[in-house]
C-alpha cells in the first residue's frame, strides 16, 4: 500500500512503531525522519514565519501541509508558539516576527541576564522556582496581550497536537502511550548548568565557577533536587517515548574535563538516569561540540538513549565509541542546509546511513533546520532516508 | 620582569597575582613593567589554551584577574596598555544576537593589549562605518552564528568597500557556522576559530612581533 492511500491513523501507527524501534537501537526498514523545522516548514507550506505568531493554528496547518508535500516524513511539530514560555526558559525577551520583527524573520531570543552574584543565595534559600517567579514578575508582568497569548496556547496546544497525530506525525518527546499529548507535560531533562548560564550570562557564570565554586555548587544542588523530583513526576504521568535531555553550554571548549565532571556531568547523568528509570528514552539534544565528552555516555545504560549532535560534534568519531550503545540522530550541519547543494546533502545523508545501517538511526539535521535552508536540500534529506 | 608575577598569572592564582602587583608597586616598579609581566603571563595562558590544558572558563578567569590587577595600577588606559597594539573594533552582525563568542574574543583581545571597541550585538552596517571612521582600526571583527545573517556580513563588507574604507582594514570573521566558504562568500580576509587565533592574526596584521 502506498503512503498516499493510508489513513492518518495507519501512518501514525507505522511511524510510531518505526520510531520506537529506532530509539531502542533496533533495526528498522528505513530510518525514521524527524524534522525540527517550524520556521522553514511554515514558509515551505506557503506562509510566513509570522503566521506562527499571529495565528498559530493556521501556521501549524501550513507546517502539516509542508510535511505532507515533502513525502513520508515520520516525525515533526507541533510548531513552537514562540510568543509563549520561551522567555522564562532563556531569561530573555523574545522579539517576534510580525510584531517587533519583519514577517519572515526568525524570532530573536534577547537574553536579559538578570541574575547577580547575590542571587545564588536567593536560590539556595528559596529555590530556583522562586527565583524564576520573581524574574517573571519583574520583567514580564502580566499584560492583556500576554494573558491572551497564554490562554490561546492552553486552548490550542492539545488541538494542534491532535492535528499532527491525525495527519500521522509523531512528535518526539510528547506522550505517545496515552494518545493525546498533554501540554504542560513537556518533559525536559538536563543539568542546572544551562539555566544558570542563561540567567547569569555565560561569561559571568564561567567566572563564577572559578571564583566561587562552592556557592555555585550549593545552588546547583538545590536546583537539581527540585528538577529531579519534577522530572520524575512528569515522566511518570506523561509517559513520553523520549525525553528531551539537553546540553550545550557545558560542552564545546567551555570547561576543562575536571570542571565538566564536577559542574555538569554529575547532574546530567543523574537526570538522564531518572528518565531511563521511569521507562522513557533520552533524546540527547547536544549543542556545540561534545567530541571531548563522548565516552561519558558509556556510563549510562545501553540502548536507552539517542545521541543527537548539532552538526558540530564529529558523529562518526562518536560512533566509534557509542555505536551499539546508543541510537543516533543524524546531524546535517545548518550551514550545509543553507549554503550547500542538494548533492552534498544527499551524499552526507547516505554516508550517515552507511555508517548506521538502519539500526537505531533517525534521519535529521543538526538541532534544527535553518529557516533559510534551501528547499531542495530538505528534500534531499527526505529522499536519502526514503532510499530514493 | 617579575617571574613570580608571570607564573602566578599563568597559573590563574588570583591572590598571588594581586599580592605581587601590590608588592611591586610598593617597590616603585613602573606600571608598564608590571603590565608587561602580566601580559607575559597571559601569553602563557594563551599557549596553554592552544595546548588544550586550559579552556574558555580559564581564559575568562585570566582576563578577570588581569583586569583586577590592572585596576590596582590605575586601570588599563592609565597603565598605557590601551595603545600598545592598536585598536580592534568588533561586533555581532545585524539580525544576530549571539554574543558569547564575541564577548570571549573582546575580553581576551583587551587583556592581550589591544584597545577594543565593542559595538555589541545586532550591529547595523552604519555603526561599523562610523566606528571605522572614528577609531581607524587596522583590524575589525564581525561575529556571526546564523547562516541567515551571512548576507548581512556580505552587505556590510560591500558597503565598507563603497565607502572607501575596505582597503585600510583587515576583516576577521568568526562564530560557529562560519568557515572558509563563508569567508569567500562574504569577502572577508580571514576566519578565526577562537579568541587565541584572533590575537595571533591581529598581531600579525598590526605588525606586532
Ligand atoms: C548559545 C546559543 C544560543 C543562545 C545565545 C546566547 C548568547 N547570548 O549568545 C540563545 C539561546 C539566545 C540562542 C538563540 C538563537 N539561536 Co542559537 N545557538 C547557541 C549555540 C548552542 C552556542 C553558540 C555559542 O555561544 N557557542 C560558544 C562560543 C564560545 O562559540 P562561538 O560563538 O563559535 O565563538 C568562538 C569562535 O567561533 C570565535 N569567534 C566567534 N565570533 C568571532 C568573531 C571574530 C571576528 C573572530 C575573529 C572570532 C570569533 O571565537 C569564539 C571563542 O572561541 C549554537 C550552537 C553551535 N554549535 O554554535 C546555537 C546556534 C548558533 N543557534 C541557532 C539558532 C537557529 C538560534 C535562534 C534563531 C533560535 C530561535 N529560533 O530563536 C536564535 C537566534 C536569535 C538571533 N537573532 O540571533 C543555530 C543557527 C543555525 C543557522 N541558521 O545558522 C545554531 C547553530 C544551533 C543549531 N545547530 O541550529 N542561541
Amino acid at each position: 500500500m502506498d503512503e498516499n492511500t493510508k489513513t492518518g491513523q495507519e501512518l501514525y501507527k507505522e511511524h510510531l512503531e518505526r520510531l520506537k524501534k529506532a530509539v531502542a537501537n533496533e533495526k528498522t526498514d528505513r530510518p525514521p525522519i524527524n524534522l525540527n523545522a517550524d520556521a522553514f516548514l511554515v514558509q515551505y507550506g506557503g506562509g510566513k514565519v509570522s503566521d506562527l505568531v499571529n495565528d498559530p493554528e493556521y501556521g501549524n496547518d501550513l507546517i502539516i501541509k509542508a510535511l505532507q508535500k515533502l513525502g513520508d516524513v515520520d516525525c515533526g511539530g507541533p510548531g513552537a508558539f514562540p510568543a509563549m514560555g520561551g522567555g522564562a526558559f532563556f531569561f530573555a525577551r523574545i522579539k517576534l516576527p510580525g510584531r517587533e520583527l519583519p514577517d519572515n524573520m526568525i524570532w530573536q531570543i534577547d537574553e536579559l541576564r538578570p541574575m547577580t552574584e547575590q542571587d545564588y543565595d536567593v536560590i539556595i534559600d528559596k529555590g530556583f522556582g522562586y527565583y524564576t517567579e520573581q524574574f517573571m514578575k519583574k520583567y514580564f508582568p502580566e499584560t492583556e496581550e500576554s494573558k491572551k497569548d497564554m490562554e490561546a496556547m492552553m486552548q490550542l496546544g492539545p488541538k494542534v497536537a491532535q492535528k499532527y497525530i491525525d495527519a500521522g506525525y509523531v512528535t518526539l518527546g510528547v506522550s505517545q502511550e496515552g494518545g493525546t499529548p498533554q501540554p504542560g507535560m513537556m518533559c525536559i531533562a538536563g543539568a542546572p548548568f544551562n539555566s544558570l548560564s542563561a540567567a547569569r550570562g555565560t561569561g559571568e557564570f564561567l567566572r563564577d565557577i572559578k571564583k566561587m565554586p562552592d556557592k555555585v555548587l550549593e545552588a546547583m544542588n538545590v536546583m537539581h533536587e527540585t528538577n529531579l523530583k519534577t522530572l520524575r513526576d512528569t515522566v511518570r504521568t506523561a509517559k513520553p517515548l523520549t525525553v528531551f535531555t539537553g546540553g550545550g553550554r557545558e560542552a564545546g571548549d567551555f570547561l576543562s574535563i575536571k570542571d565538566f565532571e564536577k559542574f555538569a556531568w554529575k547532574y546530567f547523568k543523574e537526570a538522564a538516569n531518572v528518565v531511563i528509570e521511569e521507562g522513557s528514552y533520552c533524546y540527547l539534544h547536544l549543542d556545540c561540540s561534545w567530541d571531548r565528552f563522548v565516552k561519558y555516555f558509556l556510563e549510562l545504560p545501553k540502548n536507552k538513549m539517542v545521541f543527537g549532535p548539532d552538526g558540530t560534534t564529529n558523529i562518526f568519531k562518536a560512533a566509534d565509541v557509542l555505536y551499539g550503545h546508543t541510537a543516533f540522530y543524524g546531524d546535517v550541519h545548518p550551514s550545509m542546509m543553507s549554503l550547500g547543494t542538494p548533492d552534498e546533502v544527499y551524499a552526507y545523508c547516505k554516508k550517515l546511513m552507511d555508517r548506521f545501517a538502519d539500526k537505531g538511526f533517525i534521519m535529521s539535521t543538526g538541532c534544527a533546520v535553518p529557516s533559510n535552508a534551501k528547499p531542495e536540500n530538505v528534500e534531499a534529506v527526505v529522499a536519502a532516508a526514503l532510499g530514493k | 620582569m617579575s617571574n613570580k608575577l608571570v607564573e602566578a598569572m599563568a597559573d590563574l592564582n588570583e591572590d598571588a597575582v594581586l599580592e605581587e602587583v601590590k608588592a611591586l608597586k610598593a617597590k616603585n616598579v613602573p606600571a608598564l613593567d608590571i603590565i608587561a609581566s602580566l601580559q607575559e603571563g597571559m601569553g602563557i595562558v594563551g599557549k596553554r589554551f592552544e595546548e588544550k590544558e586550559y579552556f574558555l572558563s580559564e581564559l575568562i578567569m585570566s582576563a578577570e584577574i588581569f583586569n583586577e590587577a590592572s585596576q590596582l595600577l590605575g586601570g588599563m588606559g592609565g597603565a598605557g596598555t590601551a595603545s600598545k597594539y592598536g585598536t580592534f573594533v568588533m561586533g555581532t552582525i545585524y539580525d544576530d544576537i549571539h554574543d558569547i563568542g564575541k564577548n570571549i574574543v573582546t575580553t581576551v583581545m583587551s587583556s592581550n593589549g589591544f584597545n577594543v571597541i565593542d559595538l555589541g550585538v545586532d550591529v547595523p552596517t552604519a555603526k561599523y562605518v562610523e566606528a571605522i571612521r572614528q577609531y581607524k582600526p587596522k583590524v575589525i571583527g564581525i561575529s556571526c552564528l546564523l547562516t541567515t545573517a551571512f548576507d548581512n556580513i556580505k552587505e556590510c563588507i560591500q558597503t565598507l568597500e563603497k565607502e572607501g574604507l575596505r582597503k585600510d582594514v583587515k576583516v576577521l570573521i568568526g562564530g560557529g557556522p562560519v568557515d572558509e566558504a563563508t569567508c569567500k562568500y562574504v569577502g572577508a580576509d580571514h576566519v578565526c576559530r577562537n579568541a587565541q587565533e584572533t590575537v595571533e592574526y591581529s598581531k600579525k596584521y598590526m605588525g606586532v612581533q
